[in-house]
């Protein structure tokens, strides 16, 4: 009776955190309201487009552009876009959990709640309004095609690597030509999936051949949308070829003038690094100290939950793997001050493959690296008992900033009270 | 092993010149109204658009970038040696790139004057459009932060 009690409130429970977030997107993004549904920053980045020439980030402005009325504007098509892309994240994210057979309520739950993820993003329509939203998505269907062949033989399993090996050369100039950050974002974790799926898979040589192409033609794709960075007279084309009312709701003030991310097409790389500086002199490097080690300590927990460690056993190399994908994918935390977005896509795409590896039969092997075995064996020592608990209450109370203006607001629902 | 000497030499010598406080970015937080005035080829006024958004210079080597005022965002070239002058002259345009023709007016040009003893700053815009004429101009008084600033003064740049 009891245990049937117990479910009841979990699943009251994850039900309020989906629906919450989801119900708060969809009406903050398809209602009537006169101010911009997201930020100007990001708002202006989806609608940088190719009507000055070929330029990095401009290819879904150019889409954006052709379907949208100019009558009505790219704003209401923009905003049932990065709505879409959002349930669209929810639905991918949960299709990977299902599949992997994660099955356990205490994963999922702080998996949703862990800051800058589902429930989060929802609640705060930051994250997923962001470019990066497209690479999870992209990322999270790999992980459910990789699941899924893992799980085939023979000539099924052949046919499914081979879409495995294949989408992400097709997809990844794609989505470098979307925001050319990819390379850093999620570039290397794409890598480290195929580099797995190589291992695991050696009498298939295609594979190989494949990883090798992806990591070639990312960097071809990265160089070529370096080259065409822009400058300030591309920047204002890009500005006169938005519709006009956009550009009245975006700059009242000067609706002739370029201005935030069209602008920023224009910088140089001095002045992406300036930010950096920024985050350090304006002291908010404390603040996204305190949420990585948040998120690091949460997707502890939830890799703990999902691979727990015996003692009888040497611990499994999915650690390391976890680890080793961490620190490749946090080189935008050199070149960007955004240092919120960073730490949310991370822990988003590090969950994905954690379930995904669930399957994974590399993954399963004994870590050797020493490093790794004494990080393990120091965090088992100061886990404190209820450390469930203290990433629960982590993930209900905060709300992590996506970016810098947003520092003083770092509780959940704050900025209602103000 | 060479890694492990190289690699903390570069560190050190990164920190040390990150003391160098000349070759840190320095900022001015400044208020102050812009207008936007657009008119046709006869010179007859078609519309006025104004604000009174913050404006943030951010000074780091010989570039100026401005990213919170509408108006005026963008990367800025410094053009006169602040260091025997007190009027800093910048543009839209590299100073000394001649493939922007003084008769293309299609091209947006921007010149500023920032005077860093007053803290006055003065800019214009000029260009055209399909036949129409654009001029943007702002006057602001900046106040010196430094070396440092803080996001909460974006807030209140207007009192």
């Amino acid at each position: 009776m009891l245990k049937i009690k117990e479910n009841h409130l979990i699943f009251l429970a994850l039900a309020i955190i989906i629906e919450i977030p989801v119900i708060l997107a969809i009406v903050w993004m398809t209602g009537d309201y006169r101010e911009p549904r997201f930020n100007i920053w990001p708002v202006t980045e989806w609608l940088v487009n190719y009507q000055g020439g070929f330029v990095r980030r401009g290819l879904i402005g150019e889409f954006l552009l052709t379907i949208s009325d100019p009558i009505s504007g790219i704003l209401p098509n923009l905003y049932r876009f990065v709505l879409s892309s959002y349930i669209f994240y929810i639905t991918i994210f949960f299709a990977v959990y299902a599949l992997a057979k994660i099955k356990n309520n205490r994963v999922l739950i702080l998996a949703l709640l862990i800051q800058g993820g589902i429930y989060h993003m929802g609640i705060s329509a930051d994250f997923y309004t962001r470019k990066e939203n497209l690479f999870l998505i992209f990322f999270g269907f790999l992980c459910l095609l990789y699941i899924n062949a893992s799980k085939k033989v023979g000539e099924s399993k052949k046919k499914r690597l081979l879409w495995l090996v294949s989408l992400p050369i097709i997809f990844g100039p794609i989505l470098i030509l979307i925001h050319e950050a990819y390379l850093f974002m999620s570039f290397p974790l794409t890598a480290m999936l195929l580099f797995i799926v190589c291992k695991e898979n050696p009498s298939y040589i295609y594979l190989r051949f494949g990883f090798v192409l992806y990591v070639g033609i990312c960097l071809i794709f990265f160089i070529s949308c370096s080259i065409h960075h822009g400058d300030v007279v591309l920047a204002q084309a890009i500005w006169d070829s938005l519709p006009w009312v956009d550009r009245v709701k975006l700059s009242p003030s000067a609706p002739y003038s370029q201005f935030a991310a069209i602008s920023s097409i224009g910088w140089s790389l001095g002045q992406h690094l300036s930010t950096i500086y920024g985050v350090f002199i304006t002291g908010g490097v404390y603040i996204w100290i305190f949420f990585i080690l948040g998120n690091v300590l949460t997707l502890a927990v939830i890799a703990s939950l999902i691979y727990p460690i015996s003692a009888e056993s040497r611990p499994k190399r999915i650690y390391g793997l976890l680890v080793i994908g961490l620190i490749v994918s946090s080189a935008m935390f050199l070149i960007a001050a955004d240092w919120g977005r960073w730490i949310a896509f991370m822990s988003n795409q590090l969950l994905l493959l954690m379930f995904a590896l669930s399957v994974s039969t590399f993954s399963k092997g004994e870590e050797k690296s020493k490093l790794i075995l004494n990080l393990i064996q120091y965090t088992q020592k100061i886990a404190p008992k209820y450390l469930f608990y203290i990433v629960l209450v982590y993930g209900l109370v905060f709300q992590m900033p996506e970016c810098c203006v947003q520092y003083p607001n770092i509780f959940v629902f704050q900025s209602l009270f103000q | 092993m060479l890694h492990k000497v190289t690699y903390p030499i570069i560190l050190i010598c990164s920190l040390l010149m990150g003391c160098n406080q000349s070759s840190l970015p320095e900022y001015w937080l400044c208020s102050g109204d812009s207008s936007q005035r657009v008119y046709d080829a006869q010179l007859n006024l078609l519309e006025v658009y104004t604000g009174n958004d913050p404006l943030m210079l951010e000074k780091f080597g010989n570039t100026m970038y401005q990213f919170l005022a509408p108006a005026f965002s963008g990367k800025y070239f410094i053009c006169s040696d602040s260091s025997k002058n007190p009027e800093i002259y910048m543009q839209f345009h590299p100073c000394d790139d001649a493939s922007i023709p003084a008769n293309n007016v299609n091209q947006p040009t921007r010149h500023a004057m920032f005077n860093l003893d007053s803290g006055e700053f003065q800019i214009r815009e000029f260009r055209t459009l399909n036949r129409k004429i654009i001029i943007n101009d702002g006057i602001f008084a900046c106040k010196s932060l430094g070396h440092s600033f803080s996001f909460n003064d974006f807030n209140h740049a207007k009192d």
